[in-house]
């Protein structure tokens, strides 16, 4: 297989409900044996996207390309993709063994061969013994399975699964990532993954796509999105941020220089953005770093408001003498005490905190 | 309610006994023993009139056969138009296309008048167009009357049932590889069957109970049960009648009985 | 788009039965319709031209007052089955499950059973040298026997009695759907059983309220077996006029204007319900 050649692309892909705008022109490109995630918040499209992929619903611009090929005219079922859907839509009227053979048989499969194909596909997603049972005899987590399993079982060229953890409480939830990037690795299929959940979309993907009102706002590895969001939008969406909001007063190649409620703060400027532009610097809360004593280098003055623990964690809120507050999270232990009302001073890594653009829709 | 307790329990007796009351009078005078003209009278036991029934010299046997009939009929023909009628027009309903929708929501109407408009005009609008379409009464004619006014029943709930379902399990078929026909009659029929079959029970239970439509389209030498009563009761009392009456009683009261130790067992 | 065009290719599915319901429903009510227009010719056939002639005829004062009493003791009939229904629909909804299902079963059973054969039932209890007459002798509350069938009180007990299954099935329906804490928090915050019944169950219980309504005055107002068999001649209704009209006098016409007119008394119904937020679904249970 070649890797530089994208098994699936979406080419200016467009989608209308009436007045509403759900996708507006998106373009992606697939590479085989990834895992890919759309993240955005609910009603951002990234359902509609899957869904004119699955052949479930029609662009009204665009092509979805699949090996080559426009498949735009083809209906679900004639395309070798699958889906695992949010509510998995077991078949309630069949037990787990005749769900999951429910693609071999439509495609006239003999029965031996389905047998053997629905056992494989059971063994892969660790749920064996419950062949006969009703989809409404099984557990959350064995319903998931099963609805995996029935996708799987037909080796789709992409998998499209759209939030199907969501149902699933946080233990099993953490469980089962390992268990997808596992099956992800042992088939090698290519998976495409719908969450608004960010830490999900952090642990699971090769690529993240980042979307806001049906379009694509950053494209990249987790760490590419984490270190250096593009916009106000994914530096606020990924991770806990603080925003300081500014104009940059000088700027450099890769660094740059913004002023903030009086203060003059050095930082990267890795979106190169101008002179005299809004911008505002993004400083994660867990490489906002604080002490009562100034550090070598660069720092700012603030004064603690808020202290909290919170287990392995503390979490402070630092007033900043022009009036801006920043939460920083660190630690606990081996930290020097900081209650409220301390003077301390403030600061993180000039290289790495990134400047984004403000953009007058942000101020909505 | 505690309070009121002892009041409620007499009002649910009173009516309860109201709404049997007619039912035991006709199993008791079916014994009677009296041969007046009109056997009002409790003068005594026997089993006389079962017996007089069965030697069969009214035509009970006919009758009963004819409303057999018709009713497998209509029940067949109504349930097959009801359920394909309920998933058509629910996928014509989701159409963006409003006239289509509107068209489907305007024949809908049409479609379950006969369950609100009274029976007495049914039956005349029937017998008027069968005999305008040059259709000679008879069993035809019972089971196109009987099925259009079971068809409403079949759709209302295979509908309801559909509009429960929604469309997600369609959606996943086809999206298994499943063509629209292959979703419909692997996924959509099978779920919709219990309602189908209640569809069907309701329909039965129509036709074989109907009496105003069957008299206006029967004609002359057709008869069904409830028109042979009818015709025995109108002016007076008939003690062959009351032992009739008896025995559709038992056959009612014990698939009711049935039908509920079936449904109690699938509850548990 | 193809994929989709094959999906909505289903909606013809629907084909037979809109074909059957256009011409078994729609065009025959449409033709009595038609055929009330025409002048009358010899028995049972229609003259070619268009007058209103039986709509004039409509108010002569002996047909006003069949088609006043007709509407009239349908009226009745709905109100009184409301008030006999909706305590047995409550208690029904209330009652330990158990209880319910023995309940339903007690309503639904005689309700499987022919009419014919219940109001037949009535009228062996309701002559003059009946059960109930007899009874009330033996109590010695009575000398002579009563005239209690062949009146209009008898039609009214028989119309109710065959009614009653329809007020309280669709109120329990919607019973069982409602939402009581609504009502537990009305009484918690100070309102009185009257007061709570008419501010939220009521509003609550409306819906299939309205659906009793319906689906016991049209059912009643074209009632026709019922005044034969318990109102003999004395109780001539809407539905034995249409009947006689076309069976014995053979005046076509006037028995489809009679219909037509039963007809549009129904469109109205069905329109004020549809109004009141009434919906199709309600209707059957």
């Amino acid at each position: 297989m070649d890797d530089k050649t994208p098994i699936l692309t979406l080419r200016g892909i467009q989608k209308r409900f009436g007045n509403v705008e759900a996708l507006g022109g998106i373009d992606l490109e697939v590479m085989p044996g990834e895992f890919l995630t759309l993240l955005g918040p609910s009603g951002c499209g990234k359902t509609t996207a899957l869904r004119v992929i699955a052949g479930l619903e029609n662009p009204d611009e665009g092509q979805v390309i699949l090996d080559g090929q426009v498949i735009n005219d083809l209906p679900p079922e004639k395309r070798p993709v699958n889906t695992v859907f949010q509510n998995l839509a077991l078949f309630p009227h069949m037990n787990v063994e005749k769900n999951v053979g429910y693609g071999l048989r439509i495609r006239g499969a003999e029965k031996k061969e389905i047998a053997t194909r629905v056992k494989e596909a059971l063994a892969l997603v660790k749920l064996e013994g419950v062949e006969k049972r009703m989809p409404d005899q099984l557990s959350g987590g064995q319903k998931q399975r099963v609805a995996l399993a029935r996708s799987l079982v037909l080796r789709p060229r992409v998998l499209l699964l759209d939030e199907p953890l969501s149902a699933l409480d946080m233990h099993l939830r953490r469980h089962m990532h390992k268990e997808l990037k596992r099956m992800q690795r042992e088939l090698g299929i290519t998976f495409l993954y719908i969450t608004h959940d960010q830490e999900e979309a952090l642990n699971l993907s090769d690529r993240i796509a980042l979307m806001e009102s049906g379009r694509f706002v950053q494209l990249g590895t987790p760490k590419e999105l984490y270190d250096a969001p593009q916009s106000r939008f994914a530096a606020t969406f990924i991770g806990q941020s603080n925003l300081i909001r500014g104009v940059v007063e000088s700027a450099d190649g890769e660094r740059a220089v913004l002023a903030a409620n009086g203060m003059k703060l050095p930082c990267a400027n890795k979106n190169g953005l101008k002179e005299g532009s809004e911008a505002a610097l993004c400083v994660r809360v867990e490489r906002l770093y604080y002490a009562l004593e100034a550090p070598d280098g660069f720092s700012v003055p603030g004064m603690v408001v808020e202290h909290e623990y919170a287990g392995g964690v503390q979490r402070a809120v630092i007033e900043l003498a022009g009036g801006q507050r920043l939460t920083a999270q660190r630690q606990a232990e081996n930290k020097q005490d900081c209650p409220v009302g301390s003077p301390v001073h403030a600061w993180w890594d000039t290289a790495s905190a990134a400047l984004v653009p403000w953009e007058a829709q942000d101020e909505k | 309610m505690k309070k009121n307790g002892i009041w409620a329990k007499i009002y649910l007796v009173f009516l309860l006994v109201l709404m049997y009351l007619p039912i035991v009078t006709v199993v008791l005078f079916s014994f009677n023993a009296s041969t007046a003209r009109t056997p009002t009278v409790f003068t005594g036991f026997t089993f006389r009139w079962y017996g007089e029934l069965f030697s069969d010299k009214r035509g009970f046997g006919d009758a009963l056969q004819n409303t057999l009939l018709v009713g497998l009929f209509s029940v067949c023909l109504s349930t097959l138009l009801g359920t394909l009628g309920a998933v058509g027009q629910v996928r014509a309903f989701a159409k963006k296309n409003g006239l289509a929708a509107r068209a489907s929501a305007f024949i809908e109407n049409i479609a379950i008048l006969p369950i609100m408009v009274p029976e007495i005009i049914l039956g005349v609008a029937f017998l008027l167009l069968f005999s305008a379409l040059g259709l000679p009464s008879g069993m035809l004619t019972l089971v196109l009357a009987h099925t259009t006014f079971c068809v409403p029943y079949v759709y209302l709930l295979v509908k309801s049932r559909l509009a429960t379902i929604g469309d997600e399990y369609v959606l996943a078929a086809r999206d298994l590889g499943a063509s629209p026909m292959r979703a419909l009659s692997t996924v959509t029929l099978p779920l919709v069957l219990p309602s189908v079959f209640s569809g069907a029970l309701l329909a039965l239970a129509m036709s074989l109970d109907d009496f105003v439509i069957s008299f206006f389209v029967a004609g002359a030498d057709t008869t069904t049960l409830p028109l042979k009563v009818y015709s025995s009761v109108r002016y007076g009392v008939s003690p062959q009648i009351n032992a009739l009456c008896t025995l559709m009683l038992v056959v009612v009261f014990v698939l009711v009985g049935l039908s509920q130790m079936v449904l109690h067992k699938k509850n548990k | 788009m193809k994929n989709n065009r094959r999906v909505k290719s289903q909606a013809l599915l629907a084909l037979p039965m809109q074909l059957w319901a256009a011409v078994f429903v729609g065009i025959a009510l449409l033709y009595i319709v038609g055929l009330s227009l025409l002048g009358r010719g010899d028995a049972l056939t229609v003259t070619g031209e268009v007058t209103g002639e039986s709509y004039a005829r409509l108010f002569d004062p002996k047909y006003v007052k069949v088609l006043w009493l007709s509407v009239r003791l349908a009226g009745l009939t709905t109100l009184i089955s409301l008030l006999l229904g909706y305590p047995f629909a409550y208690f029904m909804a209330k009652a330990s499950p158990k209880a319910r299902l023995w309940l339903m079963l007690l309503i639904i059973a005689p309700f499987w059973t022919n009419a014919l054969i219940r109001i037949y039932g009535w009228k062996i209890l309701l002559y003059a040298n009946g059960p109930i007459n007899q009874f009330l002798q033996m109590l010695g509350l009575i000398k002579k026997p009563l005239k209690l069938l062949y009146t209009e009180g008898a039609v009214l007990l028989g119309m109710v009695y065959a009614m009653i299954p329809f007020v309280i099935l669709p109120i329990y329906t919607g019973m069982e759907r409602m939402d009581w804490t609504k009502v537990e928090a009305a009484r918690d915050l100070g309102a009185s059983p009257a007061k709570a019944f008419f501010t939220v169950t009521l509003p609550m219980a409306l819906p299939s309220l309205l659906a009793a309504c319906v689906l016991t005055f049209l059912p009643s107002v074209g009632l026709i077996f019922l005044s034969d068999i318990l109102g003999g001649a004395n109780t001539v209704l809407w539905g034995n006029l249409v009947h006689d009209e076309l069976l014995k006098s053979r005046d076509l016409p006037f028995a489809a204007a009679l219909s037509t007119v039963l007809l549009l008394l129904t469109a109205l119904v069905i329109f004020l319900y549809r109004k009141a937020g009434g919906s199709n679904e309600d209707m059957v249970f």
